[in-house]
């Protein structure tokens, strides 16, 4: 039994980095329908966020209406208990929103990257405490955690929120991306590099994660998505700003002024809708990213009562 | 036994990380917040009940571990303070009255949403690329997405305040007397219902995606299909083959993602008055309560790492690769 | 052959249709296997002789057969009802997975799934079930406290056995083994191959062994099916495989030709340079003739078919002309 007579390909490509083709990434990406989907309803936010003060039908702070108004031509999302345009509000509110969540994610993720990436490459007593130090902040429960510190902090401006969530989120990301990470330290590329006298960093962001990306951007959106709800459940109890301009303090500030009561459902739907929009375009992304990098989870199944003789072949699509 | 060990370490482990984070954080923080707190409540306060909040959060000039060890010492005689809002009522009363209500509660309707997610994964799992799979699983992308509070807010607009078909708030009539009887219970389960199907909305959508991209990935493995081929019958192997090892990863993560899905149920309780621990934690908050506050967050805390420690477990029953010291080959 | 054969391909192609776009991996081949005898299925990686395994045994994931039919003891299994295939299956034609190591449920024991392959067909009574199970467990040489024993507390060798175990526990007329041996070291390797044998002599079944060592499938098997490019490009006996003088396709010279010849003062091994075709891509003409020392202008145009060749089946179009000038038709 010589290896000679295997027939595996005589010619052997050199080693084999597992990298994909960055405009194919690109391209799975738009052509997966759950991603393409949320990246579209996230592109709609991104451009009113940055267009808000023009496409603002009216001065959000401006209480001039009729209070209270339900959903008209005038005012398609009604006005507030103090005569305030929630349309306005929620255009101008998105800034703060999107602001604290994207950057929040940002920074968890990259947070992630670090703590998860680092310590799986280095191995041994590093990885084995700071895999503890993640197991610990994840079973911690987080908001419970994020109302002590708020509370402690008094009147949380819209940055040290943003700091806050960035710092507490970043636990989950560290976890898949450190497993992750390890199945890459023992390959045939990573070793090469290493034995070529690549530095660590050089490594570590050359080599390992250029292949994570999908992970990482994964990791981002389910960041994102985390830091957009947790800043809606701190701002709606009152532990951010109350007079910065966002979704949660609109929420808050309907609760204040017992929107329910006064049967005024628009002022709580029309914030509420916009969360929870931008949370499923940060789902769906992600869902999206899960799909591409897992074939399994694309490919339909094919098990015990699908087999037919002709091929129902399906689209080439998804 | 080993694996007993090191979820018993990790445990204690992160008991301790919970206590002390509880303890360094308004230290930490720029202008210690407690002082603030100290002037509001000065009049009000014996000498005696002062002196113990000064000590409690670091008011003080005795050096750092003494503080650590009294406070340790504290809770060990589960000495928790007492409460500001309440006053003199102590903590621990505070939270014996309260945990109940919450452990009912989001106990109750995580381990239903638990379940009946998992439950539904498998099925979506199984049909995967359906019609069903194709539409639960993009509605899921939607209900994880939703703020716990606001569909709270919604529901208890919609089916209490405009249809009375559920009760405002609270966990029962107020005018009745808490009796052990078939009418107050009856009456609890009223009040429990449209707080607990907001729990169970909300976070069902992620167990099911959850359970079913791990029994996607566990029906593509070999065992599975030997297992059909060797002619095993479908019940069985969708649950003895494919069930029993997909949920091994999602153990995993339920016990992960608890503290995420405990912290939203709880601000179930604020939007119905609940008289619950999420709720007292958010009068805690608005009344400057500290004492509360941090007894609050240490039993909270508490309960979801003992839940993650009993799911633990259970995954240790349920992978024989877990259990160790059985002599084997290659044991 | 007249007798009947146990399992039968007739003109099976199968596409993969997860990618992009379905490609082709099985195309157009036709194969019987008939009763104790071994068959050896030779291919590279690639070559589409594990999808044919897979095909035979009607247990295709992301991919379908697109043409052709496949009967076993002469019926036609895709045109069974789930239930019927799900009993009939095993109990004629088994299969030996190629990765030991994932085809065992981590989380029964390996005795449970003996007894799920018996109590999934038969009716038996808890004891009758737990005696066969312990004979299957003896027959491949594992003791009896195997049993109780769950997957990840075996070696790889032991996990093998078991997976020969069950694919025998119903006394089929044919057992596929796709590579059984794929993963373990040498010596291990031939201790199970020559238990296979062993029993395979006593229970009289027949063996279609799949694997990519030419070597070790000349010695081991009766006949010997060559896949290239998926096409069977030629049937053989296994001794003519020694002959220098028989005609051979090709490829199966280049094979022969590979094997290392000890009887010479140094070994020598002549590789096949290039590369087999694209799936994707298949030529027009014969799949061999980018690196095919015959090759000639027909080969790119006309794709060759089995025919009768001396005692062989071969598709190639120059030892077809050759055959045929010999023997002045």
């Amino acid at each position: 039994m010589t290896q000679s007579s295997d027939l595996e390909p005589v010619v052997r490509p050199a080693i084999p980095k597992p990298r994909a083709h960055r405009s194919s990434v690109w391209r799975g990406f738009f052509g997966n329908k759950k991603a393409a989907f949320g990246f579209g309803i996230f592109a709609v936010f991104v451009v009113i966020a940055i267009f808000a003060p023009l496409l603002a039908p009216y001065n959000p702070q401006a209480t001039v209406f009729t209070p209270l108004q339900g959903p008209s031509w005038h005012h398609w999302f009604g006005t507030t208990a103090t005569g305030q345009d929630v349309l306005s509000q929620m255009i101008i509110g998105s800034r703060v929103s999107l602001g604290i969540g994207i950057s929040a994610g940002i920074m968890a993720t990259a947070l992630a990257i670090l703590l998860g990436m680092l310590p799986a490459y280095l191995g041994g007593k590093t990885d084995t405490i700071f895999t503890t130090i993640t197991n610990i902040m994840l079973v911690i429960p987080g908001l419970p955690l994020l109302i002590v510190i708020t509370a402690y902090v008094h009147q949380t401006d819209t940055w040290t929120l943003a700091l806050v969530l960035g710092l507490t989120g970043w636990a989950w990301g560290a976890r898949v991306l450190r497993s992750q990470t390890l199945t890459y330290v023992r390959r045939d590329f990573v070793v090469a590099a290493r034995l070529a006298g690549a530095s660590h960093w050089h490594i570590l962001i050359h080599e390992i994660l250029p292949n994570m990306l999908s992970l990482v951007v994964a990791n981002l959106m389910f960041a994102t998505l985390g830091a957009v709800l947790a800043t809606a459940s701190l701002q709606f109890l009152g532990l951010g700003n109350p007079n910065s301009m966002s979704w949660g303090t609109m929420l808050y500030w309907a609760q204040v002024g017992q929107a329910l009561l006064n049967g005024a459902w628009w002022w709580l739907v029309a914030p509420g809708a916009a969360i929870a929009l931008f949370g499923s375009s940060m789902a769906l992304m992600n869902f999206g990213v899960d799909e591409l990098t897992n074939p399994r989870l694309r490919q339909a199944r094919r098990i015990s009562k699908e087999f037919s003789r002709k091929q129902s072949r399906r689209p080439t699509h998804d | 036994m080993k694996y007993l060990a090191s979820r018993v370490g990790f445990l204690v482990l992160s008991l301790w990380a919970a206590v002390t984070v509880n303890f360094v954080l308004p230290r930490l923080m720029p202008g210690n917040p407690a002082i603030l707190m100290l002037g509001r409540y000065k009049g009000q306060l014996t000498p005696r009940a002062l002196h113990a909040l000064k000590l409690q959060f670091g008011v003080t000039n005795t050096p750092l571990w003494q503080q650590y060890w009294v406070y340790l010492g504290h809770l060990l005689h589960g000495n928790l303070g007492l409460s500001l809002t309440y006053y003199p009522v102590p903590v621990g009363q505070i939270i014996a009255q309260s945990l109940p209500w919450t452990l009912g509660l989001v106990g109750t309707a995580t381990i239903i949403s638990m379940v009946l997610g998992t439950a539904v994964g498998v099925y979506l799992a199984w049909n995967h690329g359906h019609f069903w799979d194709n539409v639960l699983s993009t509605v899921a992308m939607f209900t994880a997405a939703l703020p716990y509070f606001w569909l709270a807010l919604l529901l208890l607009y919609f089916l209490a305040y405009v249809y009375h078909w559920f009760p405002l708030a609270h966990a029962y009539s107020t005018g009745i007397n808490p009796t052990w009887s078939w009418s107050f219970a009856f009456n609890v389960v009223r009040h429990a219902l449209l707080p607990a199907l907001t729990i169970v909305i909300s976070s069902l959508g992620g167990w099911m995606i959850g359970m079913r991209n791990n029994m996607i990935q566990t029906l593509g493995e070999d065992y599975i299909t030997f297992a059909e081929a060797k002619g095993v019958k479908k019940g069985r192997l969708m649950f003895q083959y494919a069930a029993r090892n997909a949920i091994l990863p999602s153990l995993t993560s339920f016990a992960m993602s608890l503290g995420f899905v405990v912290g939203g149920a709880l601000l179930t309780e604020v939007v119905f008055s609940y008289p619950g621990v999420g709720y007292q934690l958010l009068v805690a908050v608005q009344n400057e309560d500290y004492p509360l506050m941090q007894g609050l967050f240490l039993v909270i805390a508490l309960a979801v790492l003992l839940a993650n420690f009993v799911v633990e477990m259970l995954y240790g029953k349920l992978d024989p690769r877990t259990r160790q010291g059985q002599g084997g080959a290659y044991s | 052959m007249t007798e009947e054969a146990i399992l039968s391909l007739e003109n099976v192609s199968v596409e993969y249709d997860s990618g992009p776009e379905p490609v082709t991996v099985v195309r157009n081949v036709s194969l019987d296997v008939y009763p104790e005898e071994i068959l050896g299925l030779i291919g590279e990686s690639g070559s589409g002789k594990s999808t044919l395994a897979y095909t035979a045994m009607r247990l295709l994931k992301n991919a379908s057969m697109t043409t052709g039919t496949v009967r076993i003891a002469g019926r036609d299994i895709y045109a069974m009802k789930h239930e019927e295939l799900r009993q009939f299956r095993w109990a004629q034609v088994s299969m030996a997975f190629q990765t030991a190591m994932n085809a065992l449920n981590p989380v029964m024991t390996v005795g449970e799934q003996i007894l799920d392959t018996l109590n999934s067909h038969q009716t038996m009574t808890r004891g009758e079930a737990a005696q066969r199970a312990q004979e299957l467990l003896h027959l491949v040489r594992l003791s009896s406290d195997t049993f109780e024993r769950y997957p990840h507390e075996l070696s790889g060798g032991m996990r093998q056995r078991v997976v020969i175990a069950i694919s025998i526990a119903l006394n089929p007329q044919l057992v596929i083994m796709d590579e059984p041996t794929t993963g373990l070291d040498v010596v291990v390797q031939r201790t199970i191959l020559d238990e296979i044998v062993e029993i395979q002599r006593r229970h009289h079944f027949a063996i279609l062994f799949i694997s990519h060592d030419f070597q070790l499938v000349s010695t081991l098997a009766h006949r010997v099916a060559i896949m290239y490019a998926g096409k069977i490009v030629e049937v053989s006996r296994a001794s003519s495989l020694h002959d220098a003088d028989e005609l051979h396709h090709p490829y199966t010279q280049g094979l022969i030709r590979a094997v290392p010849r000890l009887t010479d003062d140094e070994a020598t091994a002549i590789g096949i340079p290039g590369n087999p075709p694209d799936p994707r891509d298949f030529p027009k003409g014969c799949a061999y003739a980018d690196r095919c020392p015959l090759v000639q202008t027909m080969c790119r145009n006309t794709l060759p078919e089995l025919e009768q060749v001396g005692s062989s089946l071969i598709a190639c179009h120059v030892v077809q002309q050759q055959e045929a000038k010999t023997h002045g038709r």
